[in-house]
């Protein structure tokens, strides 16, 4: 299949260039919404009140900052940081009046109430502040690498420390935190990818939507990970400490049975003393009590118990998850469609070239399957089976065996053991002549040796 | 273990023990990522078949040639990127593209692809000889990515091309004198010989002249002989090149640039006109060619390709001398032949070099003194008092935009 490709006008260039910087942007923000709305929701939880701002609402939070930062901010110079800090602020406060009781308490006028009433609404200030960091085009690597570096050890220690909170609250915040780290984790990594990939590229013209193999490589890898990790999370979960707790035993044994030295000992005390220490604290240290009835300034009071299992929570979030990826892959394709031609280089001809019969692990399993050589001729396609994955000493498609068998012996990786191999293949093969039994046995023998002395080589 | 799984594993094992279903999700996805980037990281750059090749490997000052760079994924995985860094020597300039400095420090022509599987792009640049010298690409550094994009492995390839930029030359016009013996129609027919020195006879044949026919010789052997002569050594050229631009030592590390290159230009377009015209041309130069020889040296031949071998060798020469011109002046002294005739090619005020001049000429060569650039005909003058034959030679304009080659003084 040979593709040529036209050179495009300049303006469809650019048009192609601004699609391709904006689509890891779009990933990012979405991502930087999950995160933030983990915070959220732990402010919530730890005041005892449901979550109002979800991944949505704070994406269009990301969204205005960023567009914010991008239309307003190259206008006022030096003044858009006191801007700013008003635009977050502002933000803050649309997102704490977003419940209806924090409204209700200020129309109210009981402003300590109303300012009691949905504080996690205020981490909308802190979605508009993170849409004014993602502002810049092309998008770093580096800023999705520390995004995804710091919010993901983040993200367990906030799930780990809102774990210590009682229920119904608990469950709640769990489900929503489990649903907002897959989708921050999946937007991340592809956000990442596309990033590092337009970091590579640099001044080069590099379009990812001529690569569509790599592209729903790259989705379906994130969404089978995603997915198998909602769905055996439980399992894996239960499994681990039970399967650590049956094999200390055993491990202890042999390692006091084949010895262990002092600074082994060290290491093991030091990591089993801190696991413990870690756990006790977060178990039994972070507690959140739950608000006693005279609590002015607690929160909405104990809502039922949910009816549904968590884990069906859990669940339906994966399918919702897997569905919300299928849908931006949808819009991918539609914008890529309207996008028109994929750009390429100029002067630049792609074929898919399937060539000869891929070298890999099969080949040698195809060996492996066949036995091993019995007689010279076979006991010379194994070597050179054996070698094809090795471009270094790999017989070259215009090379003669015997011409091989001399570039390895000058190159000091092979011997006179293969000139003869290679002699008996060619006298054999070229020549139709009949070798004696023992010849054969001679060149299985040069086989094993050479097998093994080349593939130190 | 990279420090993404590493902390996927930790998560996994502190989710699993405190019992906290997102750690143990994020340390999964962390861990199965980990997993994937090592199914592209074994193979590391094992099927990437990388391969260079230039249109041509000598080009005249000027010329275009094509650089063809092909890439090739031979796995059933695709590629997220596909980096070749290209080493190009200082002064390689490639039309379509800007060179770009890699880690090192060198400048490298850069190119980025993301391959689908067992895909080939074949990409065509186009290298312009903006400059002389000799020019190389390579080694080849390659990286290539993983699914996610990470660096999986890179490598370097011991793969390098080089090729010659030969210097411009213009139109010249024949320095040396007419032949004294025969002029052009006789060295058509046959070697231009030297009458004055006698080499013997040798069987008449239908066609020689007359008065070619030795009488006492022919009567002595009752046939007849015609006389025989050395061949006539006037149109053997050996241009002594001065590569030294600016006074003093020659250690010296400064030299003007375009003076160089404009002697260059004029010793390629002199030794051009000179082949053109039949005449056995040779070069000698104290400069730097690449080999452990301070002296860059080509015998005098009249043979095809010598214009070639000449102006390879005027390609290769470097910028600044490699010893003193009167030193490679001694060595002409003592290895040219009699009867050839030196053309020594310089900038400078050859007041220092007159008395080496002499020791040529008293070796039995001829002498004949070219000068360039500004200080040319005050050259001219101060080697004329001295007796030597000298010429003044200019071009009509900058090296680069030059049409013509003129005798001027």
């Amino acid at each position: 299949m040979t593709t040529g490709v036209a050179v495009s006008s300049i303006p469809a260039r650019r048009q192609a260039m601004t699609f391709l910087e904006i689509a890891p942007v779009a990933l990012v923000v979405v991502a930087e919404a999950a995160w933030v709305s983990v915070i959220g929701g732990f402010i919530q939880e730890v005041r005892l009140q449901a979550p109002v701002l979800g991944i949505p609402a704070l994406t269009l939070f990301v969204v205005a900052g960023l567009v914010a930062a991008r239309t307003i901010g190259p206008r006022l110079g030096h003044r858009w940081a006191f801007v700013g800090l008003v635009l977050s602020l502002t933000a803050g406060a649309i997102g704490w009046l977003a419940s209806p009781e924090a409204r209700a308490s200020l129309l109210a006028g009981d402003l300590p109430t109303a300012i009691g009433e949905n504080p996690g609404g205020w981490v909308a200030g802190l979605a508009v502040l993170r849409g004014f960091a993602t502002a810049r085009f092309p998008l770093s690597a580096d800023t999705c690498t520390r995004m995804l570096q710091l919010g993901i050890p983040g993200l367990a220690l906030i799930a780990v420390v809102g774990g210590a909170v009682v229920e119904p609250w608990r469950s709640i915040f769990l489900a929503d935190t489990l649903v907002a780290a897959v989708v921050f984790v999946a937007c991340g990594t592809l956000a990442l990818a596309f990033a590092r990939q337009r970091t590579v590229a640099g001044d080069s013209h590099l379009d990812w939507r001529r690569n569509r193999s790599w592209l729903a490589m790259l989705v379906g890898a994130v969404v089978m990970a995603s997915t198998i990790a909602l769905v055996s999370a439980g399992s894996i979960g239960t499994a681990i400490p039970i399967l650590i707790g049956i094999a200390i035993g055993p491990l202890v044994i042999l390692g006091l049975v084949f010895g262990t030295n002092r600074r082994t000992v060290r290491v093991v005390g030091i990591c089993a003393a801190v696991a413990v220490l870690i756990y006790v604290v977060l178990t039994s240290v972070v507690t959140i009590a739950p608000p006693s009835p005279t609590d002015g300034t607690g929160g909405n009071g104990l809502p039922p118990s949910p009816q549904t299992d968590p884990s069906v929570i859990v669940g339906l979030g994966g399918i919702g998850i897997v569905l919300a990826l299928v849908a931006v892959l949808i819009l991918i394709r539609l914008w890529m469609s309207q996008m028109g031609p994929v750009e390429g280089e100029p002067d630049e001809i792609r074929t898919i070239d399937r060539g000869e019969a891929p070298t890999g692990p099969g080949s040698a399993r195809r060996r492996r399957r066949h036995g091993n050589p019995v007689d010279a001729m076979t006991a010379y396609l194994a070597l050179m089976d054996d070698l094809e994955r090795r471009p270094a000493i790999r017989r070259d498609p215009s090379e003669t065996p015997a011409e091989h068998a001399r570039r390895l012996r000058h190159d000091g990786t092979g011997d006179l053991g293969l000139d003869l191999l290679a002699a008996d293949y060619a006298l054999v093969s070229f020549g139709g002549i009949g070798l004696p039994a023992r010849e054969d046995r001679r060149a299985v023998g040069r086989w094993r040796r050479l097998r093994a002395s080349l593939g130190r080589a | 273990m990279s420090i993404e799984g590493a902390v996927g594993v930790g998560l996994l094992l502190a989710g699993s023990f405190l019992g906290v279903p997102v750690a143990v999700v994020l340390g999964i996805v962390l861990v199965l990522f980990e997993l994937v980037r090592r199914v592209w990281a074994r193979r590391g750059l094992a099927d990437i078949h990388y391969s260079r090749h230039l249109g041509r490997d000598r080009l005249e000052w000027g010329d275009e040639t094509t650089l063809t760079v092909s890439i090739w994924n031979r796995r059933r995985l695709p590629l997220a990127w596909l980096r070749a860094d290209d080493a190009a020597s200082p002064g390689v300039v490639v039309s379509e593209r800007s060179l770009v400095l890699s880690g090192r420090g060198e400048p490298v022509l850069r190119n980025v692809w993301t391959l689908a599987p067992f895909e080939r792009v074949v990409r065509e640049f186009h290298v312009r000889a903006d400059r002389r010298g000799v020019f190389e690409l390579g080694p080849v550094s390659l990286g290539v990515g993983d699914l996610f994009a990470h660096e999986a492995a890179s490598e370097d390839r011991p793969l390098i091309d080089r090729f010659l930029v030969r210097p411009r030359t213009v139109a010249a016009p024949i320095i040396l004198e007419e032949d004294r013996w025969g002029g052009e129609d006789r060295a058509k027919a046959g070697l231009s010989e030297d009458p004055s020195r006698f080499a013997g006879v040798r069987e008449y044949a239908p066609g020689d002249p007359i008065r070619r026919i030795h009488p006492r010789a022919s009567a002595r052997l009752g046939r007849p002989v015609t006389k025989r002569f050395e061949p006539s050594r006037d149109r053997e050229v050996l241009i002594a090149l001065d590569i030294q631009t600016t006074p003093g030592p020659s250690w010296g590390v400064d030299y003007d640039a375009e003076a160089v290159e404009m002697l260059y230009v004029t010793a390629a377009s002199i030794a051009r006109s000179l082949l053109g015209a039949r005449a056995a041309v040779g070069l000698a130069a104290a400069g730097y060619t690449g080999v452990a020889s301070r002296f860059a040296r080509l015998p005098v031949s009249s043979a095809p390709g010598q214009a070639e071998r000449l102006l390879d060798l005027l390609a290769r020469l470097s910028s600044h001398p490699s010893a003193p011109f009167e030193r490679l002046l001694g060595l002409v002294a003592r290895t040219v032949r009699p009867g050839t005739t030196v053309v020594v090619l310089t900038t400078r005020d050859p007041g220092p070099f007159l008395a080496h001049l002499r020791g040529v000429q008293r070796g039995g060569a001829t002498v004949l003194l070219v000068t360039c650039g500004p200080d040319g005909p005050a050259g001219v003058a101060r080697a004329r008092q001295a007796g030597l034959t000298a010429r003044c030679v200019q071009l009509d304009g900058p090296w680069r935009t030059a049409e013509r080659l003129a005798v001027v003084a």
